[in-house]
């Protein structure tokens, strides 16, 4: 027992010290100095979905380098001081959260690369300007407020609004899992397949993207006629689908997959003599997986929320990011990728926000955007409409072919294939494609 | 049949892999009593060793896989007995299983520590070693098989052939063969037990080695976390073979492979039958064999026929109290605990009052383990699942039925409870049946290492089929939580927590003292026993499991309602039952104290690990590892040190006494001196540099640094005495018979401390330091590495010399300063190394020296260390001027303690002492 006095005692004095310690800050502009802006991030490890979450923290380094170099913002040099690890669970990433605002007392919390994101609440209580990956219905409300939304949407309903209008997820605050996904059936539809089939993993995250999937199907005309929604993450035996696959004829495989878990199947089909068969993985898209197995790809789609880094024309954002990530001889990735995209945000957040700007006035800012598309990065995000479903659906494809990515579907400087959403169309005949012709579609220019 | 046929080819190589294993697994098991769930640890790390070597560092491949499997996997196999499971032959299979479970959680994160975190993609196959192209595919009479599977069977045939003929052929072969038939036998008939356990790990790790190396490419993917699962598929392939006979394992694994490819024609692949049966198969076969196959169960758990007449273990440290330190401890605890709430309630940051009540919940879950592993000798695997009851049901309570936050607590721990006494039910009520009407004859309960592994199997199980479940978790993102409305806030919601811990709290100590405590306690020693003094086992087992049960609800549901949202599989994940157990065991599973310093240090040490930038592994690696301890200390570390500070503070106010009665008579050796005349000095310099820390840092508004003023002022005067203390002990001690020349070697010492000083300076691994500051601070870090060893050592020596049995310290004591000592110049190379914008993390401020709280705690506790160790070698010394053979040794009763000083004045004080 005297022991357990001890380190009680000695916790008690850490907290009491953390007050006393406490340094006054302007209101509502923590972690502002005379020369500095202090941000931190978290993230999961890897190992929880296969994912490489840490790379976000690459890309705000990288936009914040290219943004330091020019002089800052308002002379101040923008710097992330803490990367938190969230070990993969709630808890950790509420403590972390509360860690980044009340420790490292951060004016800003990005970017959020989590695969749950139970911290929310908390950030979004405490008014902080939050970015990171929008995988988690955190990002727009509790699991119940993010539900209901749904099924608004479900019954034709599309003006519902998110409750968290200081959380800015890098492709919007709201997602709808339930909704039919349109990138593969319209990759079905273009191919011209006829039989498709969807593998899933048991996990709930796999089974709402698997959901989506059947829905858009449905919708579009696609004939589901193979599905396996009973594997587990690290499986390792393919044999019943593959025959299955080769019984049914099928011709157009969806995947609600880590890249390992639908390269295994692929690998399976091929392996048993398989050919002709299109692939749609929804993850996976990252230079290191084309360099590492080239053309055992061959037939491959992945469908991006950005435009690809294999387009002729790129927009200034993506030759920016691109350029960064060489001189830093990191491989780009879609995490590093969202990263900048948030620094990219946060930035303009504050130069609209003026030289006495405050987390409230950088949030305000942002949420006047009405068209933000990170110099031509991601399709126009309009943040002034409550962060509630949007109103239009863009995808990028990118197809391997001979060890190479390959853009597809778009027009030559418009890889972004987009359809009205919240309503849907009745057809995918009719897309449009972006980033639009003339000029850019961001609000404010980075850096400037 | 066809279809037969073709379960067959395609279930086989998975099963091969199984079978590799689940053979391993009976082979220690049977030689050396461990049943040794690391195995699959161990087959990730050979593949990871494969992968680094061939891939990585592109070695051929023949050689990376003669590595990996030939080199590594048998020196790991032999690292382990060696050091670790040749010393448990004698130990409980508590303490085997526990030890086994830390290293299932610490060798994985050892690997990613080495080879990186990243789950590596596309390992390489080694079908090119017999000449097989890795994409071909074999046609076989109709059915496909590629060349990863087709090389699978082939190396896993030729390694049962070559285990055969071992087997057969050689006479470790027959000796291991007569071991796992009889080994009681053979150890009476003079075959070297430990030669055999030996061998046996060498060739169970290598076989681990070969199936990690061959899983790989199925798997697609290096992951430790996938691996981990591979090992209860191997127990229920062994325990097709009882876990004994190795040919019925071979068949097990080889059935379990069949089963798994079958299970998808049998069963389908979609709908919730099929997403509940096919990723949980091998946890329903291992837990269906457990439960319905009474010959398994009947199987006598192995172990050392002595081990019945080990001492018991010893008495609760606060029996060991004399009646003064009891009276004031009466005093002080209440008031303790009225000023820690008080202080959580007013002054600590809220961060750090939200910190402590996660610690608080965990440690809630942690009493069910304090009540069942602590009292009922029993270890559950299943504790993560019993929390994960609770806190579903507390959260559909709250939101489905809008039943009040407190009273959803309640329900919470209720309906765990009810799940707790179901589940005993059925692995004992079932089996009964089965032996009433079908068998005709008795069955026997399922308990020790058996229960413990239906535990696991259930853990798993209804991880993967009941939480997943829409109704019970509301889909991906689970179960959005209030707290009660009056505690929205982190004080109150603290207030609550402490509440319900402390009620906890107050219920197993009653428990433990009452009179199921009691019966427990007979239960633990023998069952019929207690059974005849009309013990009624089946009702108490019902109450250890629901109670047990019912408290790792409560907690689950303080979790969950902590958290704002209980979601599935994240908020209580089936493998945090394996690493909870290990805590709480390794700390004391007997006490209150145990739980709390484990939930605390669960939750302290991964915010300091990560505070000071290290990978939050090593907090990992450091429970793992902390496990092996629970073989020297089954009552836990804390009760361990408990027990010695309160024996300790016995002997040194005896000996006082007795100095006191020789100040009187004027004998007191002049070699005597009073423990505090040596801390204090020792203890004022830090201690004051710490009080200037925590003033001067909010007056200038951040941490303040180490410099000349501060170091001359606080530092160099302790340092400085503490060295000539040193040297002065050291000849004292020589002169009375220890070491000589002792000084040559603190001297030595000082010259590699500088030395190694300079090295640090060269590197660079000191930032913005001089090369003096490097050699200044190098030279007392060599002296007082060598004296952390050498002055226990001398006193030993003495002990030693005047025929004592046993001596008042041991060397042992200098390891936890000199890991400090360690683990501080680590931080500074770490610093050095660490960019701040590096995604590994890195100090606060990343200045020099590393500040903020983390490095604050940390030289805290070194100083705290430091003292101990100093107070530790004083009160030795002192032992030997005026104390005797048998001083009042740790073991015995402080009874004696009061004795008085006048009971035996031992005869060398008359002629010096020390």
């Amino acid at each position: 027992m005297k022991r357990l006095l001890v380190l009680v005692v000695a916790l008690s004095t850490i907290g009491l010290g953390t007050v006393s310690t406490a340094q006054a800050q302007g209101a509502g502009r923590p972690g502002v100095t005379a020369t500095e802006i202090k941000v931190g991030g978290l993230s999961s490890p890897m190992s929880v979905l296969n994912v490489p979450y840490a790379d976000g923290f690459d890309g705000v380094n990288a936009y914040f380098d290219t943004i330091n170099k020019k002089g800052g913002v308002y002379g101040k040099k923008l710097k992330l001081v803490a990367q938190l690890d969230d070990l993969g669970s709630p808890s950790g990433n509420i403590r972390a959260a509360r860690s980044l605002v009340e420790e490292k007392k951060v004016f800003a919390v990005m970017p959020v690369m989590t695969n749950s994101f139970a911290g929310s609440a908390y950030l979004a209580s405490k008014n902080v300007p939050t970015f990171g990956l929008n995988i988690d219905a955190g990002w727009c409300g509790t699991s119940t407020e993010h539900r209901a939304i749904e099924d608004a949407i479900a019954a034709g309903k599309y003006d519902e609004v998110c409750n968290r209008s200081t959380l800015f997820g890098e492709k919007g605050s709201f997602i709808c899992f339930s909704c039919g996904q349109i990138a593969p059936a319209y990759i079905a539809l273009q191919k011209g397949v006829k039989r498709a089939a969807l593998f899933t993993y048991t996990h709930s995250s796999s089974a709402a993207c698997a959901e989506g999937t059947r829905a858009g199907f449905k919708q579009y005309g696609i004939d589901l006629v193979y599905e396996d929604t009973s594997l587990e993450f690290g499986f390792s035996d393919v044999s019943a689908d593959v025959q299955a696959l080769k019984d049914k004829k099928v011709d157009f495989v969806s995947t609600c997959m880590d890249f390992g878990g639908a390269f295994k199947i692929s690998q399976g089909f091929k392996q048993a003599g398989g050919t002709g068969m299109t692939f749609y993985a929804p993850e996976g898209y990252r230079e290191s997986t084309i360099k590492k197995y080239g053309s055992q790809l061959d037939g491959w789609f992945f469908g991006l929320g950005f435009v690809p880094w294999q387009s002729k024309v790129l927009p200034a954002g993506t030759k920016a990011y691109l350029k960064a990530m060489k001189q830093k001889g990191i491989t780009p990735s879609e995490q590093s990728q969202a990263g900048w995209i948030n620094a990219n945000m946060f930035v303009d957040g504050l130069l609209k926000s003026g030289k006495d700007f405050t987390q409230a006035s950088v949030v305000d800012a942002i949420n006047s955007f009405t068209a933000f598309s990170a110099n031509g990065m991601i399709p126009p995000q309009n943040w002034s409409n409550g962060h509630g479903p949007d109103t239009q659906a863009c995808t990028a494809y990118v197809e391997a072919v001979n060890g190479k990515f390959v853009p597809r579907f778009g027009k030559p400087g418009q890889p972004l294939v987009c359809f009205p959403d919240n309503p849907r169309p009745p057809t995918l005949d009719d897309p449009y494609y972006l980033p639009a012709k003339t000029g850019t579609t961001t609000t404010t220019s980075a850096g400037s | 049949m066809n279809q037969f046929i073709s379960w067959l080819i395609e279930g086989a190589p998975v099963g091969c892999i199984y079978a590799l294993v689940a053979v391993g697994l009976v082979l220690t098991y049977k030689t050396s009593g461990v049943f040794n769930l690391a195995f699959s640890a161990q087959a990730f790390a050979s593949g990871a060793v494969f992968y680094e070597t061939v891939v990585n560092s592109h070695w051929p491949l023949w050689l990376g896989f003669v590595f990996a499997v030939l080199i590594f996997s048998p020196l790991l196999g032999l690292l382990l007995d060696r050091a670790l499971f040749r010393y448990m032959r004698t130990a409980s299979w508590q303490v085997k299983l526990v030890t086994a479970l830390g290293l299932l959680l610490a060798l994985p994160e050892m690997v990613k520590l080495f080879f990186g975190a990243q789950p590596a993609e596309a390992p390489p196959s080694i079908a090119p070693l017999i000449g097989i192209d890795q994409f071909k595919v074999f046609d076989v009479g109709g059915y496909f098989i590629s060349a990863d599977r087709l090389t699978t069977v082939v190396f896993t045939v030729v390694a049962v052939v070559l285990l055969g003929l071992m087997f057969r052929f050689t006479s470790i072969g027959l000796q291991m063969r007569a071991v796992v038939e009889s080994p009681r036998m053979v150890e009476l008939a003079g075959v070297d037990a430990d030669r055999v356990s030996m061998t046996s790990w060498i060739l169970s790790s290598t076989l681990a080695g070969l199936a990690g190396v061959l899983l790989a490419p199925l798997y697609f993917i290096l992951d430790g976390n996938t691996y981990t699962l591979l090992i209860i598929a191997a127990i229920a392939a062994a325990a097709v073979g009882r876990f004994v006979s190795i040919p019925f394992t071979l068949l097990g694994g080889l059935l379990l492979g069949v089963g798994e490819r079958a299970l998808p024609d049998i069963v389908g692949t979609t709908g919730s039958f099929a997403q509940d049966v096919r990723p949980s198969f091998p946890f329903i076969v291992l837990f269906a064999l457990l439960v319905f196959w009474p010959r398994l169960r009947e199987q006598r758990v192995v172990s050392d026929p002595l081990s019945g007449v080990d001492p018991p273990p010893p008495a609760m440290a606060h029996e060991y109290k004399d009646a003064n330190l009891q009276r004031m401890s009466k005093i002080a605890f209440p008031i303790f605990i009225a000023g820690f709430v008080l202080v959580m309630m007013t002054i600590v940051s809220p961060l750090w009052v939200t910190r402590l009540t996660d610690a608080f919940a965990l440690a809630v879950v942690f009493l069910s383990i304090t009540i069942f592993t602590g009292l009922g000798g029993q270890i559950s695997l299943a504790q993560a699942s019993f929390a994960a009851f609770g806190g579903f049901a507390m959260a559909n309570a709250a939101e489905q039925f809008n039943v009040p936050a407190l009273l959803a607590l309640v329900i919470g721990a209720i309906v765990a409870a009810i799940v707790g006494a179901l589940f005993v039910l059925f692995i004992d009520g079932l089996p009964a049946l089965i032996g009433r009407f079908i068998l005709r004859r008795p069955v026997v309960r399922l308990a020790g290492l058996y229960l413990s592994l239906a535990t696991l199997a259930f853990a798993f199980m209804a991880e993967k089929v009941i939480f997943r479940r829409e109704a019970i978790s509301q889909g991906e993102y689970g179960i959005a939580v209030s707290r009660p409305d009056f505690a929205q806030g982190d004080r109150m919601w603290f207030l609550v927590v402490f509440i319900a811990f402390a009620l906890v709290a107050f219920l197993v100590i009653f428990i433990r003292k009452g009179t199921i405590g009691q019966y427990l306690a007979a239960l633990r020693g023998s069952e019929n026993a207690a059974a005849s003094i009309g013990i009624n086992a089946t009702s108490l087992r019902i109450i250890l499991f629901s109670l047990s049960a019912g408290i790792a609800g409560l907690g689950g549901a303080l979790i969950g309602m902590a958290q704002g949202r209980v979601e599935p599989v994240a908020t209580y994940p089936a493998l945090f039952g394996v690493v909870w157990v290990v805590l709480v065991v390794t700390l004391g599973s007997r006490t209150v104290d145990g739980a709390v310093n484990a939930a605390i240090g669960f939750v302290v040490f991964q915010w300091l690990f990560e505070a000071l930038g290290l990978p939050p592994a090593i907090a990992i690696i450091g429970f793992g590892f902390g496990a092996i301890t629970y073989a020297r200390h089954p009552e836990g570390i804390v009760e361990f040190q408990t027990r010695k500070s309160i024996l300790a503070t016995a002997r040194q106010r005896t000996l006082k006494k007795r100095a006191e009665e020789l100040v009187r008579v004027e004998k007191l050796p002049t070699t005597y001196r009073p423990v505090w005349q040596v801390v204090a000095p020792v203890l004022a310099g830090p201690a004051l540099y710490l009080l200037y820390v925590l003033v001067r840092s909010p007056i200038q508004g951040r941490w303040v640094a180490i410099h000349t003023v501060t170091l001359l002022v606080f530092l160099v005067p302790s340092l400085l005495f503490a060295l000539v203390w040193m040297f002065a002990t050291s000849h004292r001690l020589h002169q009375a018979g220890g070491v000589a020349r002792g000084w040559i070697y603190l001297f030595a010492g000082g010259v590699v401390g500088a030395l190694v000083g300079a090295l640090f300076y060269n590197q660079g691994w000191v930032p913005r330091a001089e090369l003096l500051h490097c050699v200044l601070a190098g030279i007392p870090a060599g002296v007082a590495s060598v004296a952390f060893f050498l002055l226990p050592v001398q006193i030993n020596r003495i002990a030693d010399n005047r025929g004592w049995l046993s001596s008042p310290i041991s060397w042992r004591e200098g390891r936890a300063p000199f890991g400090f000592l360690l683990f501080g110049a680590f931080l500074f190379f770490r610093t050095s190394v660490t960019d701040a914008s590096s995604s590994t993390g890195s100090f606060i401020n990343h200045g020099f020296p590393p500040s903020g709280w983390p490095v604050f705690v940390l030289v805290a506790i070194f100083v705290i260390t430091w003292v101990q160790w100093v107070a530790g070698v004083q009160g030795a010394s002192n032992e030997l001027a005026i104390g005797g053979e048998g001083f009042e040794s740790p073991d015995e009763s402080v009874s004696n303690i009061d004795e008085g000083p006048s009971a035996s004045i031992p005869a060398q004080i008359d002629s010096g002492g020390v």
